[in-house]
């Protein structure tokens, strides 16, 4: 059904459009359909419309299970790589290629768009047909964020991925939407110009590396790759771009992202990187202000709630499920391997953990003081966030597979809540806590799902956040014990606010009349609410088959930080 | 003993029935009750026969020699790779010829890999220990003495329990989901007890915690019963923030989280000091875990500080209080000390610290006993106080005593607890009052449970030879023997321990008065049942007439728990004979059977002689209870205007007792309330403060716009426009030359002709003059 998969090392000279590699199908497909939306579909059709999108969000999905299917297990590193010439005067490629990490990134996007289109049937009333076409673009920019291997290709779907969602939260928002719409949009843009200075300087930095010390660079190259051929052609290719910088193809270095962090990595016989600690830290502190402003991080966390507040519900579901995980993919996808001595740092790491524990911390507990059900949940986000982070600053496997593992389960849990707002929101048109008490009387499935997903929000075992929270807080004890006494600290405040809201919420009887009639869940919506609560039981189950995927990236990154962590 | 795992299952089969499919199908209350019941039935005898068949095994010569090899080499390994002089204590030759009972042997039967969570190092502890490691969790359950004497007793007195229950909720809304909720709670539990690492453990834990919340919150409608849900998960949830930090600091040091590595390896550390200096990271390691674990055992069992929810979870229904609030769910606390002994038998401040924690809540619970009126909360406070007890008996160094008081007191508490039930059932026409001033003179229309509840009451009073004595007993005779904490902590804790056991005989009795004797106080009709949901028992208690309504006896469902554990809570205590008392002529089987589990810190088991001592001791306390008994009677039954007078002659200290100690005002009015302002506080911080900066910085862009087009207009644009001027300026001059006379633009044109060809004009002229010259000079 589908073609080969592109041989890698080769260039070929232009793009082949008979020649489609998997991964191009799964980052492209959702355009596609856009377009199709857009040229074929009359817009009075709103019903057509949803369905349409429907349809083509899970036709989405099969090129992506397909990943999982291919997937060879025991090859270290990328697969299902894709290498094309795009803009040969400054050495960007068209590369793609996911790796464990990215693979489950990919497919948490793939489903939550699914859910995302499911959910706004109802919702979406006006402008049908840009919605749908918006949603579907949001989709092929996140998941090229996660399939890109070029850090230019990566550049560009960062940005056009802000465009949709501006528009998403902008039009079809609440009542502050233009004002939510504008914010997310400028905070976010600060971030990225920060992060393009960045790119450049390590785009400029990087080739001096690759010319002057072939050998640890192949060390380091080998390191990355391991036993994966395809991949070592891929680095190869773009620490050969980088030694012939300035030569005639006229590059003046490589944006191949793999190829950046083996030259970011690699190290000299005093253990350090050759790219000199002062410039590690700029360039560092200019990717992580892009990104942490995407966690978002304290105190870069305010454009949230508004954003999560004013967006639709598909909007708030597709930010917390997927935009945020942009930032903390790409603290691990940069940061860390491209300038470890800069992570390593200890001014870095009491920075970023502070304000990852001032997250988990004052997040929780604004989260108390909310009066309205989707500011709680974003709220909530930001400490769920701030522990994925500290997490992940233990710099060691435990810490960074919890912190992958943390985002994946908040991509899944905060989503179902988000849902659940929704579609309480859809049948009251309020979401203050106060009009509601006593719904498990009137809506029980509605209240049950949304119990369960409350301990899964609160990590509770036998559901997929426990499993999360406690491998990274593991991770970061065996780092720092005081981290871990900060960061453990959320799971008192997350279960005291959650069943706090729940008590509020679904405990005593019906006193708003208005309440009374409610309708409990229709299909549809065990339709896009089932889905999550299977994942929340599977994967606090019986997790294993997903840290497979994560383990072995996760390994690849402590060995490029702290090469001496395996003995 | 290949059983194991299906101890948990049938439970859990229960709750998947039961949960997703009795609603659904429209089971009957028989149908429900039958498979709820029928399940634990199932769980219980595969525990017994797990249990007979682990006993062999656990006897077993070859077995035993090795798990001595395997503890010898676990041993090696937590001492790090070299370790130069000091000897290591082999386990072999001490007590290693095989057919001892002191070898721990447990079997562990693993289901499936379930956290595998990648590569780790050992980070804390002796620097010699720092080794690469492997965090992975495994799905297993673990059997051994101490595991199996506590699924033995959770399946049995569970399943009475479960039986009562199917008399108790007949009529319920909610009946399915009750049986559900009680049969997740059961694979919790056993889930929590054979856990065989500590990641198990805590699923366990924190799920019988998730149900009780369930189960308090049964009647969610109420809002109490919201309050005291949420209260007890919360508070619950402080205590497995200690848990896991403990957890995670075990795995720290000793690289596994299995309980049949860690335990050995313990062993291989050496006694950390009692005292401040304890608490480092660097010479307290063990203290600093065995802490952080405490308090997960403080909240789960409801100690001091975190106490408070116990009470309140009496809102659930009564069976659920008598399961999980009395007999199982609270002593799990007990249970993970016991399990971790070796680990806190090398810290001996945390060791002081919880029995100073255990008899201070001992004392402070059984003070608030003496004056509630609601039924359940005087049980409750009873279980509060025995659940001090219990950790004072682990604090100072009998862990045995311990266990045993938690399975003594497992029987008589929920025979009390359902006798309680019982008497709430039968005693009043709404079948849910609690007050102790609307019940009186049962005995004579309830005396089954009148019978059954005295055997109970002998018991947790501590008479001679009821099962409380034998093991209350040995915990205080144990407590002022300490070898663990020295002498004059033993005497203190022993005379508060001492005295406590006096007020528990006073309040415990007064609660029996108060219902079974005295006049039929229940006549006196009360206005208003405001704190009981009415609405549901209708249906099931018609509405008798006050003149009509007799309180009844409970049918035989009922009934039966009731005999058959208060026959227990004659007998176990024969289980667990001090040995001091009989010079061993009755083995104390509970001290043999858990021996292997047990891990002194090197001090060897001395073999137990007659104490006359022992009997001193015993007496005296009994006597004490006894006498105490009789007051509580003699202000209770025969002058029943005593304790009023007292109240009220003593106004500061029953208000300090029925008010709890003000615990609630100052957790409620002060806590509470200060974290709420707190996070408003944070909420207004982020609201201005954060985000206004953010919302500052685009002020000061728009403000800067503002200006800069300002500037824009009036000095960029002015520039322009000035130039625009300028050059009007110019062309009006200019203009001036345009008046239209043909021969001036002729001028004009002819001169700027000749100006533009003026290079031509140059070179021509230049030749002409040169010609004009050559002509003169020719001349």
């Amino acid at each position: 059904m589908f073609p080969p998969l592109l041989a890698t090392g080769i260039e070929p000279a232009h793009f082949d459009i008979g020649n489609i590699g998997l991964l191009s199908l799964v980052v492209w497909l959702p355009l596609v359909g856009a377009l199709a939306l857009m040229f074929f579909i009359n817009k009075e059709k709103t019903d057509l419309i949803r369905k349409f999108t429907t349809g083509w969000f899970a036709l989405c999905m099969v090129p992506a299970i397909l990943l999982v299917i291919k997937w060879k297990p025991d090859v270290q590193g990328l697969q299902f790589i894709e290498n094309y010439e795009w803009i040969p005067m400054i050495g960007a490629k068209y590369q793609l290629g996911v790796d464990g990490m990215a693979l489950v990134l990919v497919l948490l996007t793939a489903l939550l768009g699914v859910l995302a289109a499911l959910c706004s049937w109802e919702y979406i009333t006006t402008r049908t047909k840009e919605y749908y076409v918006f949603l579907l673009l949001l989709q092929t920019g996140m998941l090229g964020v996660f399939a890109a291997a070029d850090l230019f290709l990566f550049y560009v779907f960062f940005e056009v991925m802000l465009v949709p969602m501006y528009f998403l939260i902008g039009i079809w928002g609440g009542e502050r939407r233009l004002y939510a719409a504008i914010k997310f949009f400028l905070y976010t843009l600060v971030g990225s110009v920060l992060m393009l200075l960045a790119i450049l300087k390590l785009y400029f930095a990087a080739p001096g590396v690759a010319v002057a010390h072939p050998k640890e660079v192949a060390d380091s190259v080998a390191l990355l790759v391991g036993n994966n051929s395809g991949m070592l052609a891929l680095v190869q290719d773009g620490i050969d771009v980088a030694r012939n910088a300035g030569g005639p193809s006229g590059a003046a270095g490589t944006f191949n992202l793999f190829a950046l962090q083996a030259l970011g990595s690699a190290r000299g016989a005093d253990g350090l990187g050759f790219i000199p600690l002062n410039w590690q830290l700029w360039m560092f502190a200019g990717f992580a202000i892009g990104f942490m402003i995407k966690v978002p991080m304290f105190p870069f966390h305010t454009w949230l709630p508004d954003a999560h507040v004013e967006a639709p519900t598909a909007g708030s579901v597709v930010l917390a499920g997927v935009l945020l995980k942009i930032g903390t993919y790409g603290f691990l996808r940069f940061n860390f391997p491209m300038f470890p001595d800069a992570a390593k740092h200890p001014v870095t790491l009491s920075v970023l953990g502070t304000l990852a524990i001032i997250g988990i911390v004052y997040g929780s507990l604004v989260a108390m003081a909310q009066k309205d059900m989707k500011k709680l949940v974003a709220y909530s986000s930001v400490g769920h966030m701030g522990l994925c982070m500290l997490s992940m600053l233990a710099l060691n496997p435990n810490g960074i597979n919890g912190s992958v593992l943390q985002m994946l389960n908040h991509g899944i849990s905060t989503g179902a809540l988000f849902l659940l707002v929704g579609v309480i929101y859809e049948r009251r048109h309020t979401r203050q806590i106060s009009e509601f008490g006593g719904l498990a009387n009137v809506v029980p499935a509605y209240a049950t799902i949304f119990f369960i997903t409350t301990l899964s929000s609160i990590g509770v075992p036998l559901l997929n956040g426990f499993i999360g929270e406690f491998v990274g807080l593991r991770g970061v004890l065996e780092a720092k014990v005081s981290w871990a006494f900060w960061g453990a600290t959320g799971i008192i405040l997350g279960a005291a606010y959650m069943l706090w809201l729940y008590q509020r919420v679904f405990f005593g009887t019906v006193t708003n009349p208005r309440n009374e009639g409610l309708s409990d869940l229709t299909a549809r919506e065990w339709a896009y609410l089932l889905p999550l609560v299977v994942l929340m039981f599977w994967i606090g189950i019986y997790p294993k088959p997903v840290m497979k995927y994560i383990d072995g990236p996760t390994n690849t990154i402590v060995k490029q930080v702290s090469p001496g962590y395996f003995k | 003993m290949n059983l194991t795992a299906y101890i948990p299952l049938f439970p859990l089969v229960g709750f998947l029935i039961n949960g997703l499919a009795a609603k659904r199908l429209r089971f009957s209350e028989t149908a429900i009750g039958s498979i709820a019941c029928t399940m634990i039935a199932l769980s219980f005898v595969c525990s017994v026969v797990a249990v007979l068949d682990y006993y062999s095994f656990a006897k077993n010569p070859t077995t035993q020699a090795l798990f001595l090899k395997k503890e010898a080499a676990l041993i090696e390994r937590a001492r790090g790779p070299k370790d130069d002089v000091t000897e290591v204590r082999s386990a072999a030759p001490e007590h290693g010829h095989a057919g001892t009972e002191a070898v721990a042997t447990p079997y562990v039967q693993t289901v499936f890999t379930w956290i595998p969570g990648g590569g780790a190092l050992r980070s804390l502890g002796p620097a010699k220990n720092k080794e690469n490691a492997e965090l992975t969790i495994e799905w297993a359950y673990q059997l051994d003495q101490l595991s199996g004497l506590y699924v033995l007793f959770v399946t049995f007195v569970g399943f009475l329990i479960h039986v009562f229950a199917v008399g108790y909720m007949h009529g319920e809304a909610g009946f399915a989901r009750f049986f559900a909720y009680l049969n997740l709670f059961m694979f919790m539990m056993l889930t929590l007890v054979l856990g065989a690492n500590f990641v198990m453990m805590f699923v366990g834990w924190e799920g019988v915690g998730l149900c009780s919340f369930l189960l308090i919150g049964y009647y969610f409608q109420k809002k109490e019963a919201g309050d005291a849900s949420k209260k007890a998960f919360v508070v619950n949830r402080i205590g497995d923030f200690g848990l896991m930090l403990g957890m995670m600091g075990v795995f720290a040091v000793f690289g596994t989280l299995n309980f049949h590595e860690v335990m050995p390896m313990a062993k291989a550390l050496s006694v950390e000091p009692l005292g401040l200096s304890s608490f480092s990271l660097t010479t307290g390691v063990l203290t600093l875990i065995t802490l952080a674990l405490f308090v997960g055992a403080v909240g789960k069992s409801a100690q001091i500080p975190l106490f408070i929810w116990l009470p309140d979870a009496m809102a659930g229904p009564t069976p659920v209080s008598a399961l999980i609030h009395a007999a199982t769910m609270v002593t799990a606390g007990v249970y993970m000390v016991a399990r971790c002994n070796p680990l806190f038998h090398r810290a001996p401040t945390t060791m002081l610290i919880m029995a100073l924690v255990g008899c201070a809540t001992a004392f402070v619970a059984a003070t608030i006993g003496l004056t509630q009126t609601d039924i359940k909360k005087v049980l409750a406070y009873s279980t509060v106080s025995q659940l001090g007890f219990m950790f004072l008996g682990c604090g100072v160094g009998a862990v045995t005593a311990g266990v045993f008081h938690v399975v003594t007191h497992a029987f008589f508490k929920a025979q009390l607890f359902l006798g309680a039930g019982s008497v709430i059932h039968g005693g009043s026409p709404s079948g849910h009052e609690q007050e102790l001033s609307r019940f009186g003179n049962f005995r004579a229309y309830m005396p089954t449970t009148y019978k059954t509840m005295l055997m109970s009451l002998f018991a947790i009073c501590g008479i001679v030879p009821f099962a409380g004595f034998f093991s209350k007993d040995e915990i205080l005779a144990q407590t002022l023997h300490t070898s663990v904490l020295g002498g004059a902590w033993g005497t203190g804790l022993y005379a508060v321990g001492f005295l406590t056991a006096g007020v528990t005989a006073f309040y415990m009795t007064r609660l029996m008065c108060l219902t079974f004797f005295g006049s039929d106080r229940w006549k006196e009709a009360p206005a208003h049942h405001s704190h009981e949901n009415e609405d549901d028992a209708d249906d099931v208690h018609q509405h008798h007439g006050h003149g009509t309504f007799h309180p009844h006896e409970s049918p035989l469902v009922m009934r039966l728990p009731l005999i058959i554990l208060a026959f227990f809570a004659v007998t176990a205590g024969f289980f667990g004979v001090a040995e001091e008392l009989t010079g061993g002529a009755v083995p104390n089987l509970i001290h043999h059977w858990l021996a292997p589990m047990i891990d002194v810190a090197g001090k060897p088991h001395e073999a137990v002689h007659f104490e006359p001592m022992a009997w001193v001791l015993g007496l005296a306390s009994c006597g004490w209870a006894l006498a105490m008994m009789y007051a509580a009677w003699h202000c209770y039954v025969t002058k029943p205007e005593v304790p009023a007078a007292l109240a009220e002659r003593f106004q500061a200290l029953y208000q300090l007792s029925f008010r709890k100690w003000y615990w609630d005002e100052l957790l409620d009015g002060h806590l509470v309330e200060g974290i709420k302002r707190l996070n408003q506080g944070l909420w207004d911080t982020d609201a201005h403060l954060v985000d206004g900066g953010v919302n500052g910085t685009a002020w000061l862009a728009r403000t800067s716009s503002v200006v800069m087009s300002w500037i824009d207009r009036w000095v960029v644009d002015a520039l322009v426009n000035f130039m625009a001027w300028l050059t009007r300026l110019g062309s009006l001059t200019i203009r001036q030359m345009q008046n239209g006379t043909a021969q001036t633009y002729l001028l004009v044109m002819v001169l700027g002709l000749a100006a533009l060809l003026y290079p031509i004009e140059a070179q021509f002229f230049s030749g002409f003059f040169e010609w004009v010259q050559q002509k003169m000079t020719n001349r």
